[in-house]
C-alpha cells in the first residue's frame, strides 16, 4: 500500500513537472492576488490582525483553484479506469493525499514568503509558532481536500463544486488557523494557542481517518 | 387519518396555548429592575395577604394592599385609587413599576383576575421570549433531519438500496425548509431583541454551516447524473460534512461570546435556561411543541416517500 | 483462473441493461460475449473486471484452487479496451515503468525492450505516447495488459484500430494466454469470434 502510495505520488509529481498545468496557474494566481490585495489597500495601514485573515483567505482560494487537480485530471483524460486496474483504492488515496499535502505546502510557503516580502506591516512575532501552524494549517486543507477533490472530479460542474463542498467542511480549520496565527503573529503566550494546535491536531487525524474509510466508496464506480 | 387532523389541532393549539399565555412577573423580576435603577412597568401577579387600607394625602393618598407574590415574597402594593374588588380569591394581575422611594410597587393598571397559567417575566425577553415555542423545534428538527438523512444515507452504503437515498434527500430536503425556518424566524427576532439581524454568535454561526452543508448537499445532487454515483457520493459527503461539525463546539466559544441563553459564557441565564432548568410551564409547552413538529416531519417525510412511489411507477408504466 | 458468474444484472438509473446472465469459465478456455451495439458487452466486461459494481448476481474468481478477494481481483487481470486511456504525456517505456512500479515489479531496460518487441512497437522512441497513432497505443494497451502476466484477460474490441501484423499479434496472445490462463473476448467481429472456444449473448432487456 505504503509502496504504491509513493508510486502514485511519483507519478502525479512526474506528470505535474512535465505539463506543469497547475503549478504555473497557481504562482501566477498567487501573485495576482497579491498585486490584487496591494492595489485595493494601497496607502492604508492595516494591523497584522487584519493581514493575518488576508493570508488565509488567499491560501484558502489557492487551495481551492488547485488542490482538485490531482483527482479531475485522472477523470478528464479518462486514466481513472487505468489506475483502477493498476492500484489499491487505499494506494490512490494516500498517493493522492501526499502530493496534495506537497503541493499546498509548497503552496503556502510561497504565499507566506511573498506576504513576507511585500507586506511590512506584516511582522511575525513569535516565527517559530506561526510556522508550526502553517505547517498544520496545510495538513488540514490537503487531508479535507482530497476526499473532496474525489467527490467533484465526479460531477459535472467540477470548478465550482470544490469550493462549495469544501468551505463547510474547511470552517473550522480556518476558524481555528486563523486564530493560532493571529496569536503567533501579535506576539501572545504559547499558552493561548494550545488549544487551537489540539484542535487542527485532531481535526487532521479525524479528516483523514474517515476519508480513508469512505474513499472506497467514491473510488469505485 | 385521524392521527394528522390531531397532529393539526395539536400545533394549533399549542400555537395559541404559546401566543396567548399572558407573561406575569413576580417581585424578583421588579427587584432585578430596581436595581438596575430602571423602574419599567411590567406585568406582576400577587395574591392578596392583606385587604389594606386608606393612605392619608401625606402619604400620597389611594390604597396600599399587602400581596405575596407565587415564591411567597410579600410587598406592599399602592393602587392610587381604591380598587373595586378586594375580595378577588385568584388575586390580582397588574401593570406595575418597582418605586424605590416608598420601598413599595407602585400600580399604574389593574388588568383583572390573576392567570392560573402564565409565563414568567424575564428581563430583557419579556413577551419575545415566546418565539422559544417555534424557533427551538424548528431549530431541532433541522439537527434530526440531517442525522436521519445522514443515516440513511450510511444505510445506503451498506445495503445499495436506492429507496434509501431517496429517503436521505427527502429528510435533508425537510431539514432545509427547516433550516431556512429557524434561520429567518431566529434572525428577525434577534433583530427586535440583539438590535441586529446577524451578530456571529455560536448558534447562529453553526446553523450557517448546516444552512451551508445543506446548499453543499443539493449541489452535489444535482451535478451527478448517475443515480447510484450520486447517493453514493451524497451520503459520503454528508457524512464527512457531519465528522467536521462536533469541531465548531470547541473551536466557537474562543473566537465569539455567546448571546443565546445556555451559552459558555452565559452567567445570568435567566429564568428560560437557568441552572435550575425552564419554567415548567414553558417546558410543557415547549416540549409538546416538541413532538408535534417531529410528527410534522414524519408526517411529510411520509408524503415525500408516497410521492415518489408515484412516480416510479409512472415512470415504469410510461412508454 | 475459473470464473463463475450467477445470475448478473446491471441497472444504470433504475434502467436494466441488462439481467440474469450466468455462465462458467474454465482455466484454458477463450471465452466469447457478443451482443448487438448498446447490448452490455463492455458493461459486463466491466463488471467481470471488478471495475463496476453489478446491481445483482454474483462473480467468484479461482485462481489455483484458490478463490481471490476481491480487493486482489486488480493483480490477477490483463484488461484491454478501446476506452482505456493510458498516461499520455510520459513516453511508452515510462509508462511499462510505471505501471511495474506500481504492481510493485522491478523491471530492467531488457525487460521493457522484450514487451515493446512483442507487440511490435518500436523500442527507440523517446516521445510521449499522445503522439503515437491510435493503432500504436492499441499495442500499448496490449503491454499494459501483460505486464503483469495475469491469469485472466480481458479484451474488449481487442482488434480495433489494428493493421493485420497487430491482429496476428493479439491472435498469438490470445493462444499464448489460453495455454496458461483464461481469456474473456468481448466482440462482434467474426474473425475474433471464429478464435472463441464458446460464446454467449448479451441481449439488452
Amino acid at each position: 500500500m505504503i509502496r504504491q502510495a509513493l508510486a502514485v505520488f511519483r507519478k502525479d509529481l512526474a506528470s505535474e513537472l512535465r505539463t506543469r498545468y497547475a503549478i504555473n496557474a497557481l504562482l501566477m494566481f498567487v501573485v495576482v492576488t497579491l498585486a490584487v490585495i496591494m492595489f485595493a489597500l494601497a496607502g492604508e495601514t492595516l494591523s497584522p490582525g487584519a493581514l493575518t485573515g488576508m493570508l488565509w483567505v488567499v491560501m484558502f482560494f489557492a487551495a481551492m483553484s488547485g488542490l482538485s487537480r490531482s483527482f479531475v485530471a485522472e477523470e478528464e483524460r479518462g486514466t481513472t479506469m487505468t489506475l483502477q486496474l493498476l492500484a489499491t483504492p487505499m494506494g490512490v488515496y494516500l498517493g493522492k493525499l501526499l502530493f496534495n499535502l506537497v503541493l499546498v505546502m509548497a503552496l503556502n510557503l510561497f504565499i507566506v514568503l511573498l506576504f513576507l516580502l511585500t507586506m511590512d506591516q506584516f511582522v511575525v512575532k513569535q516565527f517559530g509558532l506561526f510556522w508550526v501552524v502553517m505547517l498544520l494549517g496545510s495538513l488540514g486543507i490537503a487531508s479535507a481536500t482530497t476526499i473532496i477533490a474525489a467527490i467533484i472530479a465526479k460531477a459535472n460542474t467540477k470548478g465550482t463544486l470544490f469550493p462549495v463542498l469544501s468551505f463547510p467542511v474547511l470552517l473550522p480549520l480556518l476558524m481555528a488557523g486563523i486564530n493560532a496565527t493571529k496569536i503567533a503573529v501579535e506576539d501572545q503566550h504559547w499558552d493561548a494557542v494550545w488549544p487551537d494546535l489540539q484542535l487542527l491536531a485532531s481535526y487532521i487525524v479525524v479528516i483523514t481517518t474517515v476519508s480513508f474509510l469512505l474513499f472506497d466508496f467514491v473510488w469505485k464506480d | 387519518m385521524w392521527w394528522k387532523i390531531l397532529l393539526f389541532f395539536w400545533i394549533a393549539v399549542l400555537s395559541s396555548i404559546g401566543i396567548v399565555t399572558p407573561i406575569a412577573g413576580d417581585l424578583g423580576s421588579l427587584g432585578m429592575y430596581a436595581q438596575m435603577d430602571a423602574e419599567k412597568i411590567i406585568p406582576v401577579k400577587f395574591t392578596v395577604v392583606d385587604k389594606g387600607k386608606v393612605l392619608t394625602s401625606k402619604d400620597g393618598g389611594g390604597w396600599l394592599l399587602r400581596g405575596r407574590d407565587a415564591y411567597g415574597r410579600e410587598a406592599d402594593f399602592h393602587f392610587p385609587e381604591r380598587p373595586d374588588n378586594l375580595d378577588r380569591a385568584e388575586g390580582y394581575f397588574v401593570s406595575a413599576r418597582y418605586d424605590s422611594e416608598h420601598h413599595r410597587v407602585e400600580v399604574h393598571e389593574v388588568r383583572g383576575d390573576a392567570p392560573a397559567f402564565s409565563f414568567p417575566f424575564i428581563p430583557g425577553l419579556e413577551e419575545r421570549a415566546k418565539i422559544i415555542f417555534f424557533h427551538v423545534p424548528m431549530a431541532w428538527m433541522t439537527v434530526i433531519a440531517f442525522l436521519v438523512s445522514m443515516w440513511y444515507g450510511i444505510r445506503y452504503l451498506r445495503k445499495k438500496d436506492m429507496e434509501d437515498d431517496y429517503r436521505s434527500a427527502a429528510s435533508a430536503g425537510l431539514g432545509l425548509l427547516f433550516c431556512i425556518l429557524a434561520t429567518t424566524t431566529g434572525s428577525l427576532w434577534a433583530k427586535f431583541n440583539w438590535g441586529s439581524f446577524w451578530n456571529w454568535d455560536p448558534r447562529e454561526t453553526s446553523i450557517f454551516v448546516l444552512l451551508l452543508i445543506y446548499g453543499a448537499y443539493f449541489a452535489l445532487r444535482s451535478a451527478i447524473e448517475i443515480e447510484e454515483k450520486r447517493a453514493t457520493l451524497s451520503a459520503v459527503y454528508s457524512i464527512i460534512a457531519a465528522v467536521t461539525v462536533p469541531f465548531f463546539i470547541f473551536i466557537m466559544p474562543r473566537i465569539m461570546p455567546g448571546l443565546h441563553p445556555g451559552s459558555a459564557d452565559d452567567a445570568n441565564a435567566g429564568p428560560v435556561l437557568s441552572s435550575g432548568g425552564m419554567d415548567a410551564a414553558m417546558r410543557m409547552v415547549l416540549y409538546s411543541m416538541l413532538g408535534g413538529f417531529l410528527a410534522l416531519y414524519i408526517w411529510l417525510m411520509r408524503i415525500r416517500m408516497r410521492l415518489h412511489r408515484i412516480q416510479l411507477k409512472r415512470a415504469e408504466t410510461a412508454p | 483462473m475459473r470464473v463463475v458468474a450467477g445470475h448478473v444484472s446491471k441497472k444504470f438509473n433504475r434502467r436494466s441493461v441488462f439481467r440474469d446472465i450466468s455462465f462458467v469459465v474454465e482455466k484454458g478456455e477463450v471465452f466469447g460475449i457478443t451482443g448487438r451495439n448498446g447490448s452490455g458487452k463492455s458493461t459486463l466486461l466491466r463488471i467481470i473486471g471488478g471495475l463496476l459494481t453489478p446491481s445483482g448476481g454474483n462473480l467468484q474468481y479461482t485462481h489455483d484452487e484458490r478463490p481471490v478477494p476481491a480487493e486482489q481481483l486488480y493483480q490477477y487481470i490483463g484488461y484491454v479496451a478501446p476506452y482505456l486511456t493510458l498516461y499520455e504525456e510520459f513516453s511508452a517505456e515510462e509508462n511499462i515503468v510505471l505501471y511495474a512500479r506500481l504492481r510493485g515489479m522491478t523491471i530492467d531496460t531488457s525487460h521493457t525492450r522484450r514487451l515493446l518487441e512483442r507487440v511490435g512497437l518500436p523500442t527507440d522512441r523517446k516521445d510521449a505516447i499522445r503522439s503515437f497513432s491510435s493503432g500504436m497505443k492499441q499495442r500499448m494497451r496490449l503491454v499494459f495488459a501483460i505486464l503483469h502476466e495475469p491469469p485472466l484477460l480481458l479484451l474488449d474490441e481487442p482488434v480495433s484500430n489494428l493493421d493485420s501484423e497487430g491482429m496476428a499479434i493479439v491472435y498469438t496472445l490470445l493462444q499464448e494466454f489460453r495455454a496458461r490462463g483464461t481469456v474473456i473476448l468481448a466482440t462482434n467481429d467474426a474473425e475474433d469470434i471464429a478464435h472463441c472456444d464458446r460464446c454467449i449473448s448479451v441481449e439488452a432487456v
